[in-house]
């Protein structure tokens, strides 16, 4: 391009394309923080055009056959490979059926032109908190599969997700896959995710109910995105809906409500940027929040 | 530099690149495709679209050293010729267009649209269309310009189109 502005080149790097999980790990090893690996490489051009990074070895895994797998058993749950993208997961109408929260969370993420390329591992790898898939892979208990020189680890996502674009990882190591388990008997599961004027979420929220007595479900998950450096599971509404059920569903239901909109009142600590003060993120949490636990247990 | 193959529109094209090449440059500056604009570089405006293996990609966020060997198609790849698709005419008679700098974007993901889903609903156009910007605004010309070429696309298999 003949115009002068970084933004419109790339810094220098050299390209790889490594045919195998080993051979991309050799790669790894060599470069250290040098490296950065590729998917679908949306975000991590970007990045480069930002000049937020400068590495010398930039690892394209989409040469790796095994990390372009998506399978689905009963037993093992949903299995998506590092370089699997978006629209191929939404591609899967059985998927919509089974895991409803990933699968709208992915459906609102960017575009169609853009889901084309981008990854759900490489959205879960970017970590920043707007990014919409961590939450409901969270609320699925989903762990991703790590691969390094000395072998194979799994880590659940909420431990892998450190901080703001921090993650458990060493520079030695990739994910190769996230592992989706199947939610329980009778599962429900919604995403919401409140943007307006702009692709972020200012909060977002990924649900997932099951294990349905009298209309109550026992485990819930409600995971907050968009309101902190790494999603936040809302351990309060869990506990709100575990405690036994008692006397009539109807009263019970109210009382869970009533519960859970308190821990968000008194617990949740919602960041401040240029998108949205810390007070207008804590309405919305209540917004959604309300909307949701209506949503699973059936109550208007 | 690296000696990538691609299949333009069905021609052969072969180019020298650097690593850190931008498929979107590479289309417009090395082989002169100037239907593929470039205006945000960032991913936001679709404008830089393409079909690639027939799906419908951004190419200023593609590095050309992986495309290399891919089937790409830009707007001419729709044509015969002088002959314009039922889509590209679609686009014409329904004034789908002002400045017409978005269109080749437009028609292009439209086009991939149709082929997957020929009954597409107006919500899922929109929906589909949604990662591309028009300036000029005419997209209330194009919702029914894509509904009318959709006709088509129900009646023949995309090949013929």
């Amino acid at each position: 391009m003949s115009f002068s502005s970084p933004y419109f080149t790339l810094p220098k790097f050299t390209y790889f394309r490594p045919k195998s999980v080993g051979e991309a790990v050799n790669l790894l090893q060599k470069y250290g923080d040098d490296a950065r690996l590729m998917a679908g490489g949306v975000g991590l051009i970007n990045m480069l055009k930002e000049r937020l990074m400068d590495p010398k070895a930039l690892i394209d895994l989409k040469g790796i056959p095994e990390l372009h797998k998506i399978e689905y058993s009963e037993s093992k749950g949903l299995l998506v490979g590092a370089t699997v993208t978006l629209n191929e997961i939404l591609a899967n109408r059985q998927l919509k059926k089974i895991y409803p929260a990933l699968w709208e969370s992915i459906s609102v993420l960017s575009d169609n032109n853009l889901r084309n390329r981008s990854t759900l591992v490489g959205d879960l790898c970017e970590a920043t908190p707007w990014v919409d898939s961590p939450p409901s892979l969270i609320a699925y208990q989903s762990s991703v599969i790590i691969t390094g020189p000395s072998g194979t680890r799994t880590l659940p996502v909420e431990s892998f997700v450190r901080g703001m674009a921090q993650l458990d990882l060493k520079n030695d190591e990739l994910v190769t896959a996230v592992s989706i388990p199947k939610p329980g008997k009778d599962s429900r599961g919604r995403y919401y995710k409140f943007a307006k004027g702009t692709e972020f979420g200012l909060v977002n929220l990924a649900v997932v109910a099951s294990g349905y007595e009298h209309g109550i479900p026992r485990n819930t998950r409600f995971v907050y995105g968009g309101i902190a450096d790494t999603p936040v599971v809302a351990t309060g509404i869990t506990e709100a809906f575990r405690r036994g059920v008692t006397g009539d569903s109807v009263a019970h239901a109210s009382e869970i409500i009533k519960e859970s909109l308190l821990w968000v009142r008194n617990s949740a600590q919602p960041l401040e940027d240029n998108l949205a003060s810390a007070e207008y993120r804590k309405h919305l949490m209540e917004v959604v929040t309300l909307q949701a636990l209506r949503e699973v247990l059936g109550v208007r | 530099m690296k000696k990538i193959t691609l299949n333009v529109n069905g021609r052969r094209r072969t180019a020298n690149v650097e690593d850190n090449e931008i498929l979107l440059d590479v289309l417009r500056d090395t082989l002169g495709v100037k239907s593929v604009k470039a205006a945000c570089w960032r991913g936001e405006c679709g404008l830089c679209s393409v079909l690639m293996y027939g799906k419908a990609v951004k190419s200023c966020l593609i590095l050309a050293v992986e495309a290399d060997g891919a089937k790409i198609t830009t707007v001419e790849g729709l044509s015969r010729g002088e002959s314009l698709s039922p889509l590209q005419k679609s686009f014409v008679e329904h004034g789908a267009m002002q400045c017409g700098f978005c269109t080749p974007a437009f028609v292009l993901t439209a086009h991939s649209l149709l082929t997957t889903n020929p009954t597409a609903t107006d919500s899922e156009i929109k929906e589909y269309m949604s990662g591309l910007i028009c300036r000029c605004g005419t997209y209330n010309q194009m919702l029914p310009a894509i509904k009318e070429a959709a006709k088509h696309y129900r009646k023949h298999a995309s090949d013929d189109l």
